[in-house]
């Protein structure tokens, strides 16, 4: 008698039997990595903006929660709002105005998240969105970037970092301006980048201004001056970001194949237009900066593979992947804002629910359209 | 005859509201709210076209093959915004040059087809412009109040630059909400637009269900 | 015939009258304004404009027909531009000059320029740019009396023509820098350009017509 072997295959649409808390917490593991480099590069602002924007955010979900009568805290329980709060705040300038931050929040969970449905249901990603409202309300602010130092841990220490996040943005801009000038000064010569006196703006709008001053320039200084927090402090913070996004592969939680889908569409497409030598002025970001800087690595684990909200079948999140990837460099190239990957990831959101209509998975016993009798064919196309 | 103005009054302004129950006409709306002032302009200009459209539309109604008269309003609206436009063009330039493309536009908001097929083909041309002047406040009103919030926000003030409409007695004639450094531009770019009329549309629904 | 024939013919008949009604009414709205006021109001408001870009000079012609065309790769970026000169007694005493940078934040600015014979900029104007709302626009007119710092600069009595932050005297926001350098920059091209020239644009390319 043949034995009888059957295959055993969970049915198609059932996950990893992970519950969200615990997805949620090993996200929040894997970006602590980027958090503590963010804090050695920028100081300690990053704590208290974390802080402030989870106790704001937690009110809120609660609030909401009571007005859709649910348990105040049933909304809290999973970590999502915590995960949205760490990139949120990992993505805005460690020093802006605190009513900002609140304000840039508060858009993310109650019209991004909840005005949409709320977990499970925003089309959009919170963070990006809060992200992004922030970036086209206050254009200014949202540009004042403390250039990455070691002695950054004492400037900005816990206290100096409350008192900065309190003031007015005006004098948080001279403050960020007369640390940025001193050190510039001090260390003149060694930094490439920084050749452009008063620094206040994050890499990708210096490329610009430098451009606009004397031409061609490179972010990524030379290997032999040695690595240090000064003139690689942007490619340490996307080595933390990939390092944290190794370790969800590596454990299962995300699968490998998005964000590389993602770093092989940003550098062709650099390659592409480096080619081309198209762009408003400047085609000097190189094909390997372009993974490099910005915030490419954290799009490419953290954000593009939000399970919310991106595509439900694999080969979807593939192409939407690749898809964000040409549209970051087309903006880096030829937008208006420095950041690409926010606007890129909001712009792959929406054009979701096409590719999960164009990718949707077989259904069991189903026949594809093509082989299918020309009378089934009619019958369905008449249904719809 | 009274009972009936006063219950088309409240179907035209309030119950049917064109915007935030019926939601037609949104591109313009999305677009010109910028400032109060940008969407006064629009909403009354609109009001016009409307009621002289619903007028003619009412007067022709006998005449009007009903084969083709979808045909024959669009024949009849759009020869009238050529002409609201060409005379706009001719004595009110700052106007004409602040709304541009929007008021070739206004052949395409629905509002005055709809009410042309829905109201001045069935009634009378007095009832007509009646109508067209209901659904126009209705309109109005909306469309300022989404302008101010967003000029609010976006620059600080509302009804900046009402000399362009009314002329130079009104040119410092605006009202300061916010200090110039606390504004949010957001709200001025399309997302806003989006937001502000989403929100509103809300509100409306709350408030009519409580 | 056919009753659905008959009813077809009458329809077509109607539209047709309909049409024809429709777009005489706006053929005459047109003809009586256009000529009249349109065209008119049009060059009016050009050589206004024209004229309000020389404050404090004394010219004699009519700017509009002085407009000739130029072509240069520092200044037009190889387009075809126009500039025009303004007369007083025969002698050229200013110009005005429509230039491009492609230096802006999002590309291309175009600028429009008034310098007098002596190589001193009257006065600047944006005729078109793409920059950051709220940033790289402070520039604008609307937004600050930036354009105003231009008024009366030449090569000569600027120390250095460039923003305070590169050595000159001009002053920009924080954070948006690009902008203003690149108008800067931009006016300086022009100035030297011109100085090189010896204070004159000379070309024998009239704009064409637009009628």
């Amino acid at each position: 008698m043949i034995p009888m072997t059957f295959l055993r295959k969970s049915s198609p649409h059932m996950r990893r039997g992970v519950s969200t808390p615990v997805i949620m917490l090993m996200v929040l593991a894997a970006l602590l990595p980027a958090a503590a480099v963010h804090i050695l590069c920028f100081g300690w602002g990053l704590m208290w903006n974390l802080l402030f924007c989870t106790l704001w955010a937690s009110l809120l979900e609660a609030g909401v929660s009571v007005l859709r009568g649910r348990h105040p805290l049933s909304g809290l329980r999973d970590f999502s709002l915590q995960v949205t709060v760490w990139l949120y705040c990992l993505a805005i300038p460690p020093y802006i105005s605190l009513w900002m931050t609140i304000l840039g929040v508060t858009f993310a969970v109650l019209i991004v998240k909840h005005a949409f449905g709320g977990l499970g249901q925003n089309t959009f990603n919170p963070a990006m969105a809060g992200f992004i409202f922030l970036l086209i309300s206050v254009p200014a602010a949202m540009g004042g970037w403390v250039a990455p130092s070691a002695r950054n841990l004492e400037i900005y220490s816990p206290g100096n970092a409350f008192q900065m996040i309190l003031m007015d943005h005006n004098d948080i801009k001279k403050n960020l301006i007369m640390s940025n000038n001193s050190r510039i000064q001090e260390e003149a010569g060694t930094v490439r980048a920084a050749a452009d006196g008063a620094t206040y703006a994050t890499p990708l709008n210096r490329f610009r201004e430098i451009f606009s001053y004397a031409g061609i320039v490179h972010y990524v200084p030379d290997l032999d001056q040695g690595w240090t927090l000064e003139t690689h402090g942007g490619v340490i913070l996307s080595l933390a970001y990939a390092l944290g996004g190794i370790f969800l592969i590596v454990t299962g939680f995300i699968s490998a194949a998005q964000p590389l889908a993602f770093l092989i569409s940003v550098y062709a497409s650099g390659v592409v237009v480096n080619m081309l030598g198209v762009g408003n002025n400047f085609t000097t970001i190189s094909d390997w900066e372009h993974l490099f800087i910005g915030s490419t690595m954290c799009g490419a684990f953290f954000i593009i593979t939000d399970p919310v909200s991106s595509p439900t079948s694999l080969r979807g999140r593939i192409i939407s992947a690749a898809i964000i990837g040409m549209v970051t460099v087309a903006i880096r190239t030829f937008g208006s804002y420095p950041d690409a990957i926010a606007f890129a990831a909001l712009l792959g959101n929406s054009i979701n629910p096409l590719i999960n209509k164009l990718t949707r998975p077989r259904r069991f016993g189903d026949t594809p359209p093509a082989a299918a009798s020309p009378a089934a064919g009619s019958g369905t196309r008449s249904l719809t | 005859m009274i009972r009936d103005i006063i219950e088309l009054f409240k179907q035209d302004v309030w119950k049917n509201n064109t915007i935030l129950v019926q939601i037609l006409g949104l591109c313009p709306t999305l677009a010109v709210t910028t400032t109060a002032v940008t969407a006064l302009g629009l909403a009354l200009t609109t009001t016009m076209v409307l009621a002289v459209s619903n007028v003619m539309i009412s007067l022709c109604r006998k005449i009007i093959i009903p084969e083709v008269r979808i045909p024959s309003y669009i024949l009849i609206i759009s020869t009238l915004v050529a002409v609201v436009e060409i005379l706009m063009q001719t004595f009110m330039f700052t106007v004409y040059e602040s709304m541009g493309i929007f008021i070739s536009l206004i052949v395409t908001n629905c509002i005055i087809i709809s009410h042309a097929e829905a109201y001045a083909m069935r009634h009378g041309p007095f009832m007509s412009l009646l109508d067209a002047l209901f659904v126009g406040l209705g309109y109005t009103s909306i469309l300022i109040l989404v302008g101010s919030v967003r000029e609010a926000v976006g620059f600080g003030t509302i009804f900046h630059g009402l000399n362009k409409l009314f002329g130079e007695y009104f040119a410092d004639k605006y009202i300061t909400v916010l200090p110039g450094d606390k504004t949010l531009i957001f709200a001025i770019l399309p997302p806003g637009a989006f937001i502000a009329i989403g929100l509103l549309i809300a509100l409306r629904n709350s408030i009519s269900r409580s | 015939m056919k009753p659905i024939v008959k009813g077809s013919i009458i329809t077509g008949l109607y539209l047709g009258i309909l049409t024809g009604i429709c777009l005489s009414v706006i053929v005459y709205v047109h003809e009586k304004t256009y000529e009249t006021y349109v065209k008119t109001a049009e060059k009016d408001r050009l050589s206004k404009k024209m004229a309000g870009m020389l404050p404090g000079i004394k010219f004699d012609n009519d700017l509009l027909k002085s407009c000739r065309l130029y072509n240069s790769d520092t200044l037009s970026h190889g387009q075809d531009m126009e500039f025009y000169t303004a007369y007083r007694k025969g002698r050229p005493v200013a110009y005005i000059i429509r230039t491009v940078t492609m230096k802006g934040y999002a590309g291309a600015i175009e600028l429009l320029t008034s310098i007098s014979s002596k190589g001193e900029i009257r006065k600047v104007e944006i005729l078109s740019q793409h920059e950051t709302p709220g940033l790289g626009d402070r520039v604008l007119p609307a937004n600050s009396n930036w354009l105003q710092e231009f008024e009366g600069a030449s090569l000569h009595n600027r120390r250095n023509f460039a923003l305070i932050k590169d050595g000159g005297d001009f002053t920009y926001t924080t954070g948006a820098t690009v902008t203003p350098r690149a108008i800067v920059n931009a006016e300086k091209d022009l100035l030297v350009h011109f100085m090189e020239k010896g204070n004159r644009i000379i070309s024998d390319r009239h704009c064409p017509e637009d009628d």
